[in-house]
């Protein structure tokens, strides 16, 4: 065995004032909380509120925030109270407006106009609308306009009637009549005047027929052209008066447009709108010339038409009108269309239908030019919302596209709105845990959001911070009209705090919790009627917080006293230990022993962990296993070959085992069952353990300690039980009052330990047994035992190998192998 | 309404089967409704038309498709009948829209010598000029009306004053003068017979020839000429020249 060191004394237990820090109330100068001022800020968050800062500050893309830590830390308040000053100092964005696009209908265009100006715009399109209603009446029943009408008609009218005139008159010169038919015209001879009689004709000379016959067919030629002109004349007409009508179109339509125009001079966007407003309206004028109602036909019904100028609308996307500064926006629900927005449709003669005003906005929209906030959780269980953020932040555009067309199941004609330009800053508030994951599995993920901002869960625990904590409590009473808390109170608060953070040199940051504890302290006190909240209501306020959610740590303390779950907290036992377990449920944290035992018999050196064999065992509690058999092998058979095989059992656990806080147990447990020296079952062991034997520190030590505690007071404390801890968690102990005065009474002991052998002295009351200067342990320690008990199982298995290797070499040489 | 001096006791409108007559038995209806007369319709197959059928190589145009094809009697006589026959249900649908009486003829031969003939005293006729195809009736088109100073031009000013009021258009006289004192003095003459008619408009032409009348009634763009009773001989073919020259519709009073 190698030499480790002199022999060192048995650690005492802990007195009762390392049990327990107490808030020194000589450092909180005030009576109540009334006389302390307000924090400005989040405390304790240094770290994370320049993080914040910087992140708002640099205003490059890709340096989107992620603030993370848990609940109650403040992170959305701290976020809200920066984005509101830097907002306040940054410039309003403009207004974004959808209008009609006259070229292509399907993709209605974006314009962006100073803050205020969009509801501006929309009021006066439809001003417009109306005043061209009345406008274009009075155009087209001007007296101007009904003389120039009047003059393109009498111009064709006249030019075919001269045309006809002018043909019939030659026929007559030639002795041709034109006629009037019920179907059109005819030509046909005459005589004096009159059309000539048949038989008068059949008189006639063949040269004078044949002559006759000519002129008929030059003259129906003639006759031929002048009708087959006729149409052109009427397109002609047609055109002309289209002509006419478009000038007065456009006197009516000018001196409304110029209007506008000379009102938005200085936005070019809006220009270009309005003058293919002016076109169009050129062009339609005659709609508003029409009846303002009308009736139609369609598939049997008679519909009643109402003209529609919903094309020279104004749908107002964003209006900052009344906004001052950049906009801050924290929606409650991100899915996908309420971060891109959506476009409506409505259903008409069993269809669906669209336009341009029946686009809604997205958040996105909204924070344009400002800053968006979003908690990452929801944000994450929204469908395609996240994809949607990233893809707005990529392209910095915010396109409008339904689910149902990315995903292409939409049969129904819609819209592609131009997209709108994004500047836009993003805080999302999360977990870590999805921060990691987030930063791990997506790629897109580190170049979109480069900051990170972490809030501590913790904060040193000195008189400065123990200052601002109290008036951290003056402030939230304030906010919710608490009561004021007495100096003992914030102090019993204080303690409180550190015992959240399960070490007496930190506070926890959950702000939330501590708001909510002194709301029920304030009740409790209010039920009381007092007029200040004394640390008695705050202790109240614990404890019954302790036994709403105790119902759980009682029935298992109960199946314990019961022994259901056999625990022994007397007597002794080889290859028995008691360890400590911490269970994790919601918000309930509780600790109970757990019975490890350790069989051991010859074998060749495997340890086995029966947790791990039957998959139950965590990786870590797995780890932890392999550790200790590791110190097992290095200290005891580093010479030798390890001949034995070793089964370590939680006893009655019948579901997962993770952490390797009981390692140093089931060494212990081990260690026992190989020197067979029993272990004390009064007292409990936790810890972790290094291949050197080192005892490691661990989690949820004051639980793992009053889990223990509760059940020996069940029982009744008799001076003998206690708990065994690593040196290194003294500094985490803040132990219910209850065990510190069991401890200071001497009924009830907590030891320190740095390391295996002082931990199985304690548990065994055997020394330990460290070797001396020439490496020789004490005959009859632990160690002693240990290694005895290792060579002789060493020896018994060199002596089968050696038989067994006999009885081989005699069976193939055919004698049968000689017995002892 | 402006009270007509005699009363026209019948409004006779002469038809030939064109398309476009049809517009012109519904201003003889408003014209007989409001002069709260007996409204009369003059179908007139025309005798040349019907010759002309008989002849060899005399062809139809159409209208407006131009399509060529022999014009034969027999299709001829039916579609004369069958616009004789609109244009008897159209003359009962107006008359009874308006619950006035009314009567229907056909006859053969020229259009203008059997209105005439069937015309007695005090009817108005209404004739459409055989003009240019398809007349619209010209919304705001003046009524213009021959004013010679003569009792019957009297009659014929107070019956286009009517025709004019009725239809929401100005009237203007076409005034034969030698000179602008001759005209003036029956533009003022012609205003006071007007009587109520507000804006009596006037025109002056060169003489009361056909022609002459004709082209003032044009350039005025007329919808209707108004003209007084003529009394005289050649009266068909004074009648028949004007026809030729002129773009609107005449109302003849006898």
């Amino acid at each position: 065995m190698r030499r480790t060191g002199a022999e060192a004394a048995a650690p005492t237990a802990l007195t009762a004032d390392r049990l327990y820090s107490r808030c020194d109330l000589a450092g909180l100068d005030f009576a109540t909380t009334e006389a302390l001022a307000d924090v400005p800020g989040i405390i304790a968050q240094e770290r994370a509120s320049e993080a914040v800062a910087f992140g708002l500050g640099i205003r490059r893309e890709g340096y989107n925030l992620y603030v993370m830590g848990p609940a109650g830390r403040g992170k959305r308040t701290l976020v809200l109270r920066l984005l509101e000053t830097e907002a306040a100092q940054a410039p309003t964005p403009g207004d974004w407006v959808y209008v009609h696009n006259f070229a292509q209908p399907h993709k209605p265009r974006a314009i962006q106009l100073p803050p205020g100006r969009g509801a501006e715009l929309r009021a006066d399109m439809q001003r417009l609308v109306e005043d061209m209603q009345t406008a274009v009446q009075a155009t087209f029943e001007s007296d101007e306009y009904r003389a120039r009408l009047d003059q393109i008609e009498n111009e064709f009218t006249e030019r075919e009637a001269a045309a006809f005139r002018e043909l019939g008159q030659l026929a007559e010169g030639q002795g041709v009549a034109l006629l009037r038919t019920p179907g059109g015209f005819g030509l046909a001879p005459t005589k004096d005047g009159e059309v000539i009689a048949p038989d008068e004709f059949e008189k006639l000379s063949d040269a004078e027929k044949a002559r006759i016959s000519r002129v008929l067919e030059d003259l129906h030629d003639r006759l031929h052209k002048l009708i087959r002109q006729t149409p052109r004349w009427i397109q002609e007409k047609k055109e002309r008066i289209r002509e006419l009508n478009r000038e007065f179109s456009m006197l009516a339509v000018e001196s409304l447009i110029r209007t506008l125009k000379e009102k938005y001079r200085e936005l070019p966007e809006v220009l270009t709108y309005l003058e293919a407003v002016e076109q169009d309206l050129v062009e339609t004028a005659d709609e508003f010339r029409k009846p303002q109602q009308g009736q139609v036909q369609m598939m049997g019904l008679t519909m009643t038409v109402v003209p529609s100028f919903r094309r020279y609308q104004v749908n107002v996307l964003v209006d900052h009108g009344d906004n001052h500064g950049a906009p801050i926006v924290f929606p409650d629900h991100p899915s996908y269309p309420n971060l891109v927005g959506r476009i409506e449709h409505v259903e008409h003669l069993g269809a669906l239908v669209t336009d341009f005003t029946l686009i809604k906005p997205g958040v996105l929209h909204q924070a344009a030019g400002g800053y968006l906030v979003l908690d990452v959780r929801k944000l994450l269980m929204q469908p395609y919302a996240y994809e949607a953020l990233k893809r707005a932040l990529r392209s910095r555009h915010v396109r409008i596209d339904s689910l149902s067309q990315l995903l292409g199941f939409a049969h129904t004609v819609s819209l592609e709105p131009e997209p709108i330009p994004l500047d836009v800053k993003v805080v999302l508030l999360g977990e870590r845990l999805l921060y990691y994951l987030l930063y791990e599995y997506d790629p897109e993920f580190r170049e979109l959001f480069k900051v990170m901002a972490d809030f501590d869960d913790e904060m040193p625990r000195d008189g400065e911070s123990s200052e601002l904590y109290c008036r951290v409590i003056a402030t939230l009473g304030r906010k919710e009209s608490l009561l004021p808390f007495e100096r003992e109170a914030c102090a019993r608060l204080i303690e409180h705090a550190a015992r959240e953070a399960g070490d007496a040199e930190r506070l926890s940051t959950d702000m939330q919790g501590l708001f909510d504890l002194l709301r029920e302290a304030d009740a409790l006190a209010r039920g009381e009627a007092r007029e200040t909240v004394p640390a008695a209501a705050v202790q109240a306020a614990i404890e019954a917080r302790e036994r709403r959610t105790g119902r759980l740590r009682a029935r298992v303390q109960e199946e314990i006293l019961r022994e259901t779950i056999r625990i022994e907290t007397g007597g002794a036992r080889a290859g028995q230990v008691n360890g400590l377990s911490v269970v994790q449920l919601g918000d309930i944290r509780f600790a109970h022993p757990t019975r490890i035992t350790a069989t051991v018999r010859l074998g060749e050196g495997e340890v086995i962990d029966i947790a791990r064999e039957v998959d139950l065992g965590g990786a870590i509690h797995s780890k932890g296993v392999l550790t200790l058999a590791s110190f097992l092998a290095t200290r005891y058979a580093g010479g030798l070959p390890l001949s034995l095989n070793a089964s370590l059992v939680f006893e009655q656990t019948y579901g997962p085992v993770e952490g390797d806080s009981a390692s140093m147990a089931e060494l212990c447990a081990l260690m026992s069952a190989i020197s067979d020296v029993p272990i004390r079952q009064s007292v409990a062991v936790t810890g972790s353990v290094d291949q050197h034997g080192h005892m490691q520190a661990i989690g949820g030590v004051n639980e793992k300690i009053e889990g223990f505690f509760d059940i020996c007071r069940a029982r009744g404390l008799d001076g003998g039980q206690g708990v065994v801890i690593p040196q290194a968690n003294v500094k985490h102990l803040m132990l219910r009052a209850d065990v510190v005065e069991a401890c200071e009474q001497g009924r009830f002991h907590v030891w320190a330990v740095a390391n295996v052998d002082e931990a199985i002295e304690l548990l065994t009351g055997v020394p330990a047994g460290l070797p001396d200067e020439q490496g020789v342990v004490p005959e009859g320690s632990v160690n002693y035992l240990v290694a005895a008990q290792l060579i002789q199982f060493s020896s018994l298995r060199q002596l089968y190998s050696g038989r067994l290797a006999e009885g081989e070499g005699a069976a193939r040489r055919g004698h049968p192998k000689k017995r002892d | 309404m402006t009270e007509l001096d005699p009363v026209i006791r019948r409004v006779l409108v002469a038809l030939s089967g064109r398309a476009d007559e049809l517009a012109l038995l519904e201003a003889g209806a408003e014209l007989a409704a409001r002069m709260q007369a007996e409204l009369a319709a003059l179908f007139v197959e025309d005798l040349g038309l019907l010759r002309a059928s008989r002849l060899p190589g005399v062809f139809e145009l159409g209208r407006l498709s131009a399509q060529s094809r022999r014009l034969d009697p027999v299709e001829l006589e039916r579609a004369l009948r069958t616009a004789a026959s609109q244009a008897e249900a159209c003359l009962r649908q107006a008359a009874a829209a308006r619950a006035i009486r009314f009567s229907f003829q056909i006859a053969q031969g020229h259009l203008q010598q059997q209105v005439l003939t069937l015309a007695g005293r005090m009817d108005a006729i209404l004739m459409g000029a055989p003009g240019a195809a398809g007349r619209q009736r010209q919304p705001a088109r003046p009524v213009a009306v021959l004013y010679d100073g003569s009792p019957e031009a009297g009659q014929a000013l107070t019956l286009a004053a009517a025709l004019a009021e009725a239809l929401g258009v100005p009237c203007t006289a076409l005034i034969p003068a030698r000179d602008t004192a001759e005209y003036s003095t029956r533009l003022a003459h012609a205003r006071l017979r007007a009587g109520g008619l507000g804006g009596l408009g006037g025109e002056r032409t060169a003489s009361a020839e056909a022609g002459a009348l004709a082209d003032a009634a044009n350039r005025l763009r007329a919808s209707t000429l108004v003209l007084p009773a003529l009394r005289s001989a050649g009266e068909g073919d004074w009648l028949k020249a004007l026809l030729k020259r002129l773009d609107c519709d005449l109302l003849l009073l006898r």
